[in-house]
């Protein structure tokens, strides 16, 4: 029995571990993406409220935690731009979570 | 009447006189001439190796970034500095910050001086520049934000300010320092 329950509680750990997982990729206005059915054009902004990510030619949609955590990160940034070069309005985003159905629970992200 | 030196017994108290004063302006142009050269010549510093140009602008820009913090009042702030290379930022940027208003703490990012294609002391400058910048977007942080003032263009207009402010500002302290008006602090 106590065999049992100390296998149980390893393969918990074991499978836990295995679940986390991070995504580096664009960050992608859901929506827009939805409609479109590709990333093109459909780049995240300060207005976007649905956020996706497209990692390894997979798109991921962002849970509402996420969602939250996307506009707080879109929100809490600034860059400096060259002047001499244009500005990509690309927005490149690190997100560590969870993913199921091709939807992450995001534990946290990073914009770059 | 101008004749050869050793023959000046020979000359007329006239042509003594002139012989005389063309060697004294003569004389006096040449230690003139000396004289400014050494005092406007520019001295330019050496420039540093390639491998102490980048310890020497690590540690020149975080001296600035606690000089800058203290002067805009944001001590309260925790504040991380990583020199950056070009795949860390976002294309076309040369530096940036992110910010949780929460925790107080905020990360800047400088491009690495040796992605500088300058010489070191116009390489340090504008990495001070990246610091001063996104400072005073830190500062303008606090600020509520409606909807409107997140968009493109509006941000775009903000960039400009916060680029003419850190100018006016950097412009002030460098020639502060120059004159000596005003001691570092």
């Amino acid at each position: 029995m106590r065999r049992t329950l100390s296998l149980l509680a390893v393969g918990a750990v074991v499978s836990g571990l295995a679940l986390a997982e991070s995504w580096t990729g664009k960050l992608l206005d859901a929506s827009c993406y939805d409609q479109q059915k590709k990333a093109a054009g459909c780049d995240a902004t300060s207005k976007t409220t649905a956020f996706g990510i497209e990692a390894g030619g997979q798109f991921y949609k962002l849970d509402r935690s996420g969602n939250a955590k996307a506009t707080a990160a879109l929100k809490n940034r600034a860059d400096r731009a060259d002047p001499n070069k244009p500005q990509s309005p690309e927005v490149m985003a690190k997100v560590d979570g969870t993913e199921k159905s091709g939807t992450i629970t995001v534990e946290n992200i990073e914009v770059q | 009447m101008w004749q050869r030196a050793g023959q000046h017994d020979k000359l007329n108290p006239v042509g003594y006189r002139f012989f005389a004063l063309s060697r004294i302006i003569l004389a006096s142009s040449l230690l003139f001439g000396t004289f400014t050269s050494i005092c406007v010549a520019p001295e330019t510093p050496p420039e540093p190796s390639a491998r102490d140009r980048g310890v020497l602008a690590d540690h020149y820009i975080r001296e600035k970034l606690s000089l800058w913090q203290k002067r805009l009042k944001l001590d309260d702030w925790t504040i991380s500095l990583v020199l950056s290379h070009p795949g860390d930022l976002r294309r076309g940027t040369l530096g940036n910050i992110r910010w949780d208003l929460d925790k107080k703490t905020a990360r800047i990012r400088v491009l690495d001086a040796s992605e500088y294609h300058r010489p070191y002391l116009a390489t340090v400058d504008d990495m001070e520049f990246t610091v001063v910048h996104e400072l005073i977007h830190l500062e303008l942080s606090s600020m509520t934000r409606n909807e409107e003032s997140r968009s493109a263009e509006s941000r775009s207009a903000e960039e400009d300010a916060v680029n003419r402010m850190a100018d006016s500002l950097l412009q002030l302290d460098r020639k502060n320092l120059r004159t000596g008006d005003i001691a570092p602090r």
